[in-house]
């Protein structure tokens, strides 16, 4: 609870602030803030708050989550600095919100019920709705808002119709209780139930942009402004896949067989729609959309094969897929910033003009191909494991055609950073950006090297 | 402790490259770090007790949840070939001295990136750690390739990568496969991954051993998989291709003996064979194609592509001798292909061309280096007397003791490798002085330091290959204690 009260209260000083003429103040006081809320999650390790009547679970699995999101947020907003530098207009309503769709995010990550789930789910996709229209005067942000907000408000009638036909097949909100209706059914169970759950799941694959729910991401990750999309790729993404496990986890989990098998599908079809499309794009934040879509398939495989170490394996997946997208995301806003375009060609010759950036771009990038010691192989290879442990090897030999054909998009931008000539003479970056930038990277390299930080958790 | 520190010194170094700059200081103190590297292998292969069956082991705890551990250790096998890297890797930065890179310290320090990942390879007594080590030595040859590369570089070293990557991601799949069959608590090391092996049932074995083959053959490579392989060579630069062609081609032999051999029984005996069909075709189409090839490196490549597929072949052999001749022979070939490309690259350097069209009658210019060429091209023959022989004699008692069908075939082999080779040598050295070939100066001192002690390796290897060829025969026996 003091998880919501601190961020709430962030939220809503940011916003004073910013009336208060004390735009200076703004990041720097953020940044504290969000440190303060990190200090406040962590004492719930190995020590379960309050729950609330069963509300709200803090519990090692919301310790977890919560903290990555919100060092991941906190990451955005050292981002922002750069990002937003010179810009004339006040930033503080794009901060506030920015913190207020974290806190939708963290509630629907603690959520024991669907009342609260929905409420978190809602509070973050419309914060995003708004963020994704942030940059008023561009064409593309009007059309990624537009698109977002009607394709997420249509995912949320998914979503609240299964939580209502959930409720119909067993009278109540409350996950522990559906599970244990699910179980008191013995296989027989009616079909309501199965269409309920059939519906929450479709909704949760919308949110996280698994195939064939995924048409809106291009869309709104290339239009929205990049400091958004980054924050959407991967904040957004670790809240929602978290969500979904914990579903599956408290709720579904009693009876695998009603979902897994459309699960496996959605995670396929990810997987292959993702790679291929990603193929032919010529934008990287298009790209890093569709591979997004494929990396949240091979997520989905995790959560097809769960078994009781599934949480920390999502958990580093995550953190080895949101330190490359960062690390990615920084790189794509100084060559945005340098050349106005984001464009593969804007890539040309970076290892000329800025080596360090450069080493750090292609670790990114051949971390999320999967290649070892990086943290993205020890994700990928998690997830293959225990894929394989459950019996569905089929779904892991798509994956490693999937991971084959990856190769040619994510090298497309190495390729262009190291064989080809810049025609700038250096990039416009800043100290804080490289620098944490060159953090994100050694992340990215001690994570695969010594995995056990996070998964002797 | 040896072990660990023969992966840790190159791979420091490396690191510490990456932050230089220039070309002289670069050279040196990549020079110096192989050349420690050379003398701790060395003090590894002194102190090896045969009687062992892993020598240096190394075990720290990695992920005990998990069941893979950071276990490192040498067999005989591993030993000769970490031997063979710590030997050539010199050689190979020597050659490439007087010669003007571009970022040179990055260049240096990539290769020796590769030289850890290899030597990680060829150590590694975990299945993770070894598959973690094979992908590593692709990424420094891949930017090898690719930033120091020829004509076409970018579309032909992403081919290769993504080649060698599909084959690795097959062998992942595998190696997890006979990591979930372990008896519970899963376990990751290679011995535990074996024993599994024979309680499978025939279709899995099946399966597994076609993943495995998959990979092997695509690193070495073998029919069909080789059309990654002349192309990379030949735009690699001349340090690339020694890379790839002398040490980084062993990884994929190495695959066969560690992981493929001991599939015993019915596994072997019905696709083993399908393997040899495999290599005696590349045997045999290597070498017409090679006959046929206009331009050095591009012969040198297709040489080499049949003479692994001897190897191959010899291996599934599995009798002591083609066994003993196929690790004798990784070494031989490893010294020989990298006094090959050598030979390209300095006739390359002097000529601006490597098309045999256009040299000739470079002998007479150039005798020292006719002479290092004549013994470079004996040993790749295999003459007696020369390292070639040896490992080819050995490989063909073998092969006629398995069938006497499939020796004839390879040593047919061993005839048209001796017309390429030959053939090579009397167009570009002898008859009438080229325009190309006019100027052409002898070897210079720095070329003599590399030339002198190959000539010295393939001629002491060949007159007293004995040393070798019994630290390899305990893990030789393992091999066929497995299988019988």
């Amino acid at each position: 609870m003091n998880t919501f009260i601190a961020l709430a209260s962030l939220g809503v000083i940011t916003m004073f602030l910013g009336v208060l003429n004390l735009k200076k103040w703004l990041l720097p006081f953020i940044v504290a803030g969000l440190a303060v809320t990190i200090a406040v999650i962590l004492p719930s390790w190995n020590n379960p708050g309050n729950t609330f009547l069963d509300m709200f679970y803090i519990d090692n699995f919301f310790v977890l989550f919560s903290a990555l999101m919100v060092v991941s947020t906190l990451v955005v907003f050292l981002m922002a600095a750069q990002y937003y530098k010179g810009e004339k207009r006040s930033l503080e309503g794009i901060y506030s919100i920015i913190i207020f769709s974290l806190f939708g995010g963290i509630m629907m990550v603690s959520a024991g019920n669907m009342i609260m789930f929905f409420t978190g789910l809602e509070i973050m996709s419309i914060s995003l709705y708004l963020l994704a229209g942030s940059h008023k005067t561009s064409y593309e942000s009007n059309e990624a808002a537009m698109k977002y907000f009607l394709m997420g408000a249509f995912a949320s009638a998914f979503l609240l119709f299964g939580i209502a036909l959930l409720y119909g097949a067993t009278g109540s909100l409350y996950f522990t209780d559906i599970s244990s209706k699910i179980a008191a059914f013995h296989g027989q169970v009616p079909s309501l139930l199965k269409a309920g759950i059939l519906l929450v799941a479709i909704g949760m694959a919308f949110k996280v942009a698994a195939a064939p729910f995924h048409f809106w991401a291009p869309d709104v990750y290339h239009g929205s402004p990049t400091l958004i999309t980054a924050y959407m790729i991967t904040v957004i993404k670790v809240a929602g896949f978290a969500a979904f496990l914990r579903l599956t986890m408290l709720c579904f989990g009693s009876d695998t067989s009603l979902w897994v098998n459309s699960v496996a599908a959605i995670s396929a079809i990810s997987i292959v729609l993702g790679n291929f499309s990603a193929l032919t794009q010529s934008k990287s934040k298009r790209m890093l959309a569709y591979s997004s879509v494929a990396h949240s398939g091979y997520i989905l495989i995790a959560l097809v094969s769960i078994q009781t170490i599934t949480p920390t394996i999502i958990a580093y997946y995550s953190a080895a897929y949101v330190a490359a997208n960062l690390a990615a995301f920084i790189v794509i806003i100084m060559v945005k910033q340098t050349t106005g375009s984001s464009d593969f060609e804007s890539f040309n010759g970076i290892a000329k003009t800025n080596p360090v950036v450069a080493a750090c771009g292609a670790i990114a990038m051949l971390s999320l191909t999967g290649i070892p010691p990086l943290a993205g192989f020890m994700g990928k290879y998690f997830v293959f494991s225990s894929a394989i442990q459950q019996g569905y090897l089929w779904l892991v030999l798509i994956a490693i055609v999937g991971s084959a054909v990856s190769i040619f998009y994510y090298f497309r931008p190495v390729i262009n950073m190291y064989m080809k000539d810049a025609a700038y003479e250096t990039l416009k970056t800043s100290k804080l950006s490289i620098g944490i930038l060159v953090m994100l990277t050694i992340l990215t390299v001690i994570l695969g090297l010594i995995p056990g930080l996070i998964i002797n958790l | 402790m040896l072990t660990i520190s023969l992966i840790l010194l190159p791979l420091i170094v490396s690191v510490l490259l990456f932050f230089m700059k220039g070309q002289k200081a670069s050279q040196q103190i990549a020079l110096l770090a192989t050349l420690a590297e050379l003398a701790i292998a060395l003090i590894a292969f002194t102190g090896f007790d045969k009687s062992l069956a892993v020598n240096y082991p190394l075990l720290i705890d990695w992920l005990p949840k998990m069941g893979f551990s950071f276990s490192l250790g040498m067999d005989g096998i591993s030993l000769l070939l970490v031997m063979l890297t710590a030997v050539l890797t010199p050689f190979i930065i020597l050659s490439t001295f007087n010669r003007e890179n571009k970022l040179p310290a990055s260049f240096y320090a990539l290769v020796l990136m590769m030289q850890a990942a290899l030597v990680g390879v060829f150590t590694s007594q975990d299945g993770l750690l070894f598959y973690v080590f094979w992908e590593l030595a692709l990424i420094p040859i891949y930017f090898i390739c690719g930033l120091w590369g020829g004509e076409n570089k970018v579309q032909i070293t992403l081919k290769f990568f993504i080649y060698t990557m599909v084959g690795s991601l097959f062998m992942l799949a595998a190696l997890i496969w006979l990591y979930t069959k372990t008896p519970a608590p899963h376990q990751f090391g290679i011995k535990n991954l074996l024993l599994v092996i024979p309680t499978l049932s025939p279709v899995e074995q099946a399966w597994l051993f076609a993943a495995f083959v998959l990979a092997f053959a695509i690193k070495m490579p073998l029919f069909p998989f080789h059309s990654w392989q002349p192309d990379t060579y030949t735009v690699a630069p001349p340090a690339g291709s020694m890379l790839l062609a002398g040490i980084m081609l062993k990884m994929g032999i190495y695959g066969l003996l560690r992981f493929v051999l001991p599939f015993r029984g019915n596994t072997l005996s019905t696709y083993g064979p399908v393997v040899i069909v495999l290599a005696l075709i590349g045997l045999i189409y290597g070498s017409i194609i090679a006959i046929k090839q206009q331009e050095i490196k591009r012969l040198i490549a297709y040489s080499s592509f049949a003479h692994v597929g001897l190897m191959a072949a010899a291996a599934f052999a599995l009798t002591r001798d083609a066994l003993a001749g196929t690790i004798f022979q990784m070494l031989s070939h490893g010294v020989n292909i990298v006094a090959l490309f050598f030979v390209a690259d300095i006739i390359q350097r002097r000529t601006n061309t490597t098309q045999i069209s256009e040299l000739g009658g470079i002998a007479k210019q150039a005798p020292r280096f006719a002479v290092f060429f004549m013994i470079a091209m004996l040993g790749s023959v295999a003459l007696p007397l020369t390292n070639g022989f040896i490992g080819e004699f050995l490989m063909l008692v073998g092969l006629a003791q398995y069938s006497m069908a499939v020796a004839a075939v390879a040593g047919i082999s061993i005839i048209l490798g001796a017309v390429y080779m030959f053939w090579l040598y009397q167009r570009t050295m002898y008859g009438e002085t080229k325009p190309a070939s006019e100027s052409f100066t002898d070897l210079t001192s720095t070329e003599m330091l590399v030339a002198v002690p190959l000539i010295i390796l393939i001629v002491v290897m060949g007159v007293y290959p004995k040393p070798l060829l019994e630290i390899a025969q305990p893990a030789i026996t393992e091999i066929l204690k497995y299988i019988h």
